[in-house]
């Protein structure tokens, strides 16, 4: 495949990009849920959705 | 907007999450397959031109997601609810995430095609002006003094950095541009060979599914990240009047 490595690069990135964006949400959450269970001493009342 | 409100609220389902996420998977593996194997190359530009499988949904999502922003950000200042504000930011972060990922895309493609991985070519200039009008929304959040004065300052900003979207469009149309012209959005039928476009329409709607699954949870971390910050403020304050501990020895020498 010519110019193959630019392609595989740019489909790489773009998993890497959204898989990045995933993770990053899933640590704020757990650090926004963590803040609210020490502070109130009781778990938060926004659902959570994955267990 | 009380029919959007109602369809957000149902897509935050555990079951509507997980679904959305296993299908944006599925897309994303799908185009994969499609753009790398299935389709042929293209006649002028080889192998390479199988980037536009991702540089173009890319920055159709990008262009949507400021959409959204648009539209959540007049809703806002139109009924002052909270709630617009929230998706105001969440599909601004996304687009952002969309329209970095378009430049990044577009200067992989533009280097062995036009010889250089960056040029002021207006397409490229407007995009990444773009880009930084968004990123400007995002940092204005971090300075406004109260939450109120937060979402109206960038609800505003929401309403008129989208005036940039039309630009970036128009760009190849308006000035001389090494970008190409619009091949799918243009009067006129597509000037793109049938399979390619089926398979760019196939990565349109992964993207697509992948844009709703990442609101769908960057809504829930905003509810979290606001229950966090009110639970902060709702903390009892220290006592006025508490008893100054005495003195102890070595306080002076560490004044």
């Amino acid at each position: 495949m010519h110019d193959g490595g630019y392609v595989l690069t740019g489909y790489a990135a773009t998993a890497a990009v959204l898989a990045w964006y995933r993770w990053r949400l899933a640590r704020r959450g757990a650090r926004a849920r963590r803040l609210t269970e020490s502070l109130r001493g009781r778990p938060s009342t926004v659902r959570r959705t994955r267990r | 907007m009380m029919v959007i409100e109602r369809l957000l609220a149902r897509a935050g389902t555990r079951q509507v999450q997980r679904l959305l996420g296993l299908a944006t998977l599925a897309g994303l593996v799908g185009t994969a397959a499609l753009g790398l194997v299935v389709v042929p190359p293209d006649a002028e530009q080889g192998d390479v031109q199988r980037l536009m499988y991702v540089h173009v949904p890319a920055a159709w999502l990008a262009f949507l997601s400021f959409g959204v922003v648009f539209v959540a950000s007049f809703a806002y200042l139109r009924t002052g609810r909270i709630h617009w504000d929230r998706v105001g930011v969440a599909s601004t972060e996304i687009g952002v995430v969309f329209c970095s990922l378009t430049l990044l895309l577009g200067s992989l493609w533009g280097r062995p095609v036009w010889g250089t991985w960056w040029t002021w070519d207006p397409r490229l200039t407007t995009t990444l002006v773009l880009l930084l009008i968004y990123l400007g929304y995002l940092s204005l959040r971090r300075v406004a003094d109260s939450p109120s004065q937060r979402a109206r300052w960038s609800a505003v900003v929401g309403v008129v950095g989208f005036v940039d979207v039309p630009i970036v469009h128009m760009s190849v149309v308006w000035w001389r541009s090494l970008h190409q012209e619009a091949s799918v959005v243009r009067l006129g039928a597509p000037t793109m060979d049938g399979r390619m476009l089926a398979t760019l329409l196939f990565a349109t709607v992964a993207f697509s599914l992948g844009y709703g699954y990442l609101m769908v949870v960057r809504l829930r971390v905003g509810r979290l990240e606001d229950h966090a910050a009110g639970s902060v403020m709702s903390r009892p304050a220290p006592r006025a009047h508490a008893p100054r501990r005495p003195a102890l020895v070595g306080d002076e020498q560490d004044a």
